[in-house]
């Protein structure tokens, strides 16, 4: 083979490992960013909460 | 039971890590150098090529049957299962594509060509862009689901074509290397062993990825449920 063609070999490996671990990094983000939400909306569920039983009282 | 199933998921992805780095033994270390052609060191592209290629046609087999019994059932454990399925499936038909064109590059001296498998891979790359722009913008999530399970059935038919389009039509692209239309004398039995290899390891990791997507995909409906409550407890209180 001639050696300028493993850069195309190096590149295969390279770029495959590459994607997967941004698709890896892109979902555990979005995760937290998902848990992060949830906490804020049952922060907000839990003041709703609060104000229409001291509204009723 | 359930901490049995804990454990194994915990497992799953260092159990994933360690076949890959295995694999990538096999690959550089133990499969021979094809030295019968021009192509030498550079056909290990190839394992990993095939290896991600054969995800990329089982992903749309899972979005198929998936689409199927969403469609029969309305079950959205399996529109679910379909979504996550197309987007990690996405990954890896981008991969084969990237992959493939390097591939060409090093060995056809040309990134691109209007070759049979080429085109009907591209085909199948432009059904997962659609199907995953159709869930995106569709404003009402379960006419998404309905229309992106009629797609996910219909652009299914592509899979077989790209199967078995080195065979009908003769291109550049190589012969079908394994499944039953494979000629068993094609390829080194070493080298068809570890090609196989890297096609369960990536179909493991595949199992890893759509795994974590359908937990997120679970937080997602979960969030989108308890804000519509939430919307329709504020209205209620403002009534």
């Amino acid at each position: 083979m001639p050696s300028e063609n493993l850069p195309y070999l190096f590149a295969v490996y390279s770029v495959t490992w590459v994607l997967f671990f941004a698709y890896v990094f892109y979902v555990s983000r979005r995760q937290r960013d998902l848990e992060r939400e949830i906490k804020d909306l049952r922060a907000a569920m839990k003041s709703v909460d609060e104000d229409s039983s001291s509204s009723s009282g | 039971m359930k901490m049995i199933g804990r454990l194994a998921g915990g497992a799953f992805l260092p159990l994933v890590a360690a076949l890959m780095v295995l694999d990538l033994y096999l690959i550089f270390i133990h499969a021979p150098v094809a030295t019968a052609d021009h192509r030498f060191n550079l056909q290990r592209i190839l394992y990993f090529h095939v290896g991600i290629a054969w995800v990329s046609l089982i992903a749309f087999a899972v979005i198929f049957v998936a689409s199927l019994v969403y469609l029969w059932r309305r079950d959205s454990r399996w529109d679910a299962l379909a979504h996550s399925a197309a987007e990690v499936g996405f990954v890896f038909a981008s991969l084969v594509l990237i992959t493939g064109s390097l591939w060409g590059k090093g060995i056809w001296d040309r990134w691109w060509t209007w070759e049979p498998r080429l085109t009907t891979m591209l085909i199948l790359w432009l059904i997962y862009v659609a199907y995953l722009m159709l869930r995106s913008f569709a404003s009402n999530p379960n006419q998404a689901a309905r229309f992106s399970a009629v797609l996910g059935i219909i652009g299914f038919i592509d899979v077989p074509i790209i199967y078995f389009a080195a065979n009908w039509w003769r291109g550049l692209h190589p012969e079908v290397v394994s499944g039953p239309l494979a000629d068993t004398g094609s390829l080194d039995p070493t080298m068809r062993w570890v090609m196989l290899f890297t096609a369960l390891v990536f179909t493991l990791l595949f199992s890893y990825l759509v795994k974590e997507r359908m937990s997120v995909r679970s937080m997602e409906d979960t969030l989108r449920r308890a804000k519509y409550t939430l919307g329709a407890g504020l209205g209620r209180r403002r009534l």
